[in-house]
């Protein structure tokens, strides 16, 4: 069962500065679906649209960014439901308890003025619906408990904590409803990697616990390896290549997959590695056809002129001319 | 290490620097750096400083640097007292042998700047060329050393530039000078993750090619491993193990050499982490503490841990700062 899909989601940015109209085409034609009970990786460089695509997923949607395409469904226990149709408090009905949301630099969200503990109930209150009624410390210290958290962090202020520990806290935080799908943004990036292994364990063990469905969003293959079940691998704004993590590591077919994967370093590893030639296109003026052609070593005339769609059966889907003729037969 | 001979290339001394918090009569110190030595030979070589943030390693690159003094200690570069210098020019004269890069190239440039004037002002100012024209053959050879071409910079804004090439010219700004020492300080965290290959190799050719040691400070272990020959771990002020990279990272001896290690995530499916690991609570505590600073998470911790620091001792062509290899 899927828990959140997308069909061909469009989202630009639209400015106008001195008359002159100019779109950023940062989600273009994202397909996209999340099972039950799954880790889904994504993974992209810097500026590819992958925030982006987080964020018209759970619906924060600002000008000047505008969903122009597509649809979201989520499939909450009851019903489908279309996050782009609903009224703004049935949406936030539905935020938290079905689906909550890790921004980028999480750690900066908690209030510096108050107790951690006073966060928490504030959540639980401005969301209870009958769900949680006698004494939220309880249900809170619990939560804290089954997450390996020590239970003086909620009576510490945010300064009090350390940068790790402010990540997990609001890790907790997000998962303190127990929502069905948790979409986190860079989770683990800033973080040692002492500290990073202790928010990757904490997010295993939430999906453990919980038995509920992740998104995960950031550039650190590593992270990807050994944490996500399965990997979209984003570049200007599409999708390239889909597949189950070990597929994606040991079998990568996109050429730009096989860059990202052959130049990962490892230890005890000293032989010569290179990265992909040439630099990421800007998202406000991508290269026609497949935005990889102009470093693409497989480069032919068709992708220069048309753009690949993203086929493939079973475990890996992959957006590139050079299987066209096996994804036919 | 503390060998006082001729030919090294910078010398740490009992290098400390100690941060008060709170107010001075009741603010407790912290110390970043604690009693460190540490040495470069002549031989061109990449020494990696790595462990995780608040260690105190971008501490000891600034004072390395010159940006900040040290409490006490001293710090020998080519024989000479850096913390020492007074004279501007004897200041100049050490930034051109030692040159910086910093992590992030964003904040680097100057918005309303067009980067190739930080070329041009490095050369300038540093009396590399007497005049433009001159200096522009000396850009075009640093810029070609790293991969670009005078036509992709000329006349551009920062913000026009991707973060690898900013990354890249930045690192050609800092050769201009023709350096002996380049700091890097996390160089690549900031880079794209494919491009960070190619910024990684940048300073592999830098040394094989232009004789320039580098010292870089970062948490990624893999890049460490991959260009480094040297590698010194630091944990809460102090170097706990330093020595050859293959030794350090293939043997780890300290237990927190071997924590780092075991937490580092492997970009390969098949060995994902099984165990779980114990992260410290309340990390600031942890500076003030007797004894040896990593004796709370440490698996083989012993009483005479918690009481006393633990000696540098030379094990296994590597020093170590645990009681645990005490004989």
């Amino acid at each position: 069962m899927e828990v959140l899909t997308s069909k061909d989601l469009k989202a630009y940015y639209h400015t106008m500065l001195f008359g002159v109209k100019r779109t950023v085409k940062a989600v273009d034609g994202v397909t996209l679906s999340v099972n039950e009970n799954e880790i889904l990786g994504i993974a992209g460089e810097s500026g590819c649209g992958k925030s982006t695509l987080l964020k018209v997923l759970v619906g924060l949607v600002k000008p000047p960014l505008n969903v122009v395409g597509g649809e979201i469904i989520y499939r909450t226990a009851e019903r489908e439901v279309n996050p782009y149709s609903i009224s703004k408090d049935a949406l936030d009905k539905i935020r938290w308890k079905f689906v909550s949301y890790v921004p980028q630099g999480s750690m900066h969200v908690l209030n510096p003025t108050r107790k951690i503990i006073h966060t928490f109930t504030d959540v639980i209150n401005a969301h209870k619906n009958g769900v949680i009624t006698s004494n939220p410390r309880v249900v809170i210290e619990r939560h804290i408990n089954s997450l390996g958290l020590p239970l003086e962090v909620l009576n510490s202020y945010p300064h009090q904590l350390s940068g790790g520990m402010k990540q997990r806290v609001s890790i907790a935080l997000v998962t303190v409803l127990k929502p069905n799908l948790i979409i986190a943004d860079e989770p683990t990036t800033a973080l040692d990697v002492v500290v990073q292994r202790g928010v990757i364990q904490l997010l295993r063990r939430v999906q453990q616990e919980f038995r509920n469905s992740m998104i995960i969003v950031t550039h650190d293959m590593a992270v990807h390896a050994n944490l996500t079940d399965r990997i979209a691998i984003m570049y200007v704004g599409k999708i390239v290549e889909t597949g189950r993590t070990e597929n994606i590591f040991k079998h990568p077919l996109h050429p730009y997959t096989r860059f990202l994967i052959a130049s990962l370093p490892k230890l005890g590893d000293k032989t010569q590695k290179s990265s992909a030639p040439g630099y990421p296109p800007s998202l406000a003026n991508p290269p026609s056809g497949c935005a990889f052609h102009p470093r693409c070593p497989h480069v032919m005339d068709i992708c220069k002129s048309h753009n690949p769609e993203l086929l493939g059966t079973g475990g890996q889907q992959v957006a590139c001319f050079l299987y066209r003729e096996v994804q036919k037969i | 290490m503390t060998m006082n001979q001729n030919g090294e290339l910078l010398r740490i001394e009992n290098l400390s620097k100690i941060y008060t918090i709170g107010g001075r009569l009741f603010g407790s110190k912290l110390a970043a750096v604690n009693h460190e030595n540490l040495g470069m030979g002549t031989i061109p070589e990449i020494l990696t400083i790595a462990g995780e943030s608040g260690c105190g390693k971008t501490t000891l690159a600034r004072m390395i640097l010159g940006l900040i003094s040290p409490t006490f200690g001293a710090i020998y570069y080519k024989d000479k007292d850096v913390t020492k210098i007074a004279r501007r020019k004897d200041r100049m004269a050490f930034m051109k042998q030692v040159q910086t890069i910093s992590q992030n190239p964003f904040e680097n440039f100057n918005p309303f700047k067009k980067v190739e004037s930080y070329l041009y002002e490095t050369a300038l100012n540093f009396n590399i060329s007497p005049n433009k024209k001159e200096a522009s053959f000396v850009i075009d050879d640093a810029l070609k050393s790293v991969g670009l071409s005078v036509s992709e910079i000329v006349n551009r804004y920062p913000s026009e530039l991707s973060g690898g090439q900013l990354q890249r010219v930045a690192i050609a700004r800092s050769i201009i000078t023709k350096p002996a020492l380049l700091v890097a300080d996390e160089p690549v965290s900031m880079v794209d993750a494919s491009l960070k290959m190619s910024i990684v190799n940048l300073f592999k050719d830098l040394k094989e090619k232009r004789n320039i040691s580098v010292i870089y400070i970062t948490h990624d272990l893999a890049t460490a491993y991959y260009i480094s020959d040297r590698i010194a771990i630091m944990y809460r002020g102090s170097i706990v193990e330093v020595g050859h990279v293959e030794k350090v990272l293939g043997i780890p001896m300290h237990p927190y050499t071997q924590l780092l290690i075991e937490s580092l995530p492997q970009a390969d499916v098949d060995a994902k982490w099984k165990s779980e690991i114990k992260l410290s609570a309340m990390e600031v505590k942890e500076y003030s503490k007797l004894g040896c600073k990593f004796a709370d998470r440490c698996p083989h911790a012993m009483e005479i841990c918690r009481a006393k620091e633990p000696e540098k001792l030379l094990i296994d062509d590597r020093t170590v700062m645990c009681h645990l290899y005490k004989k």
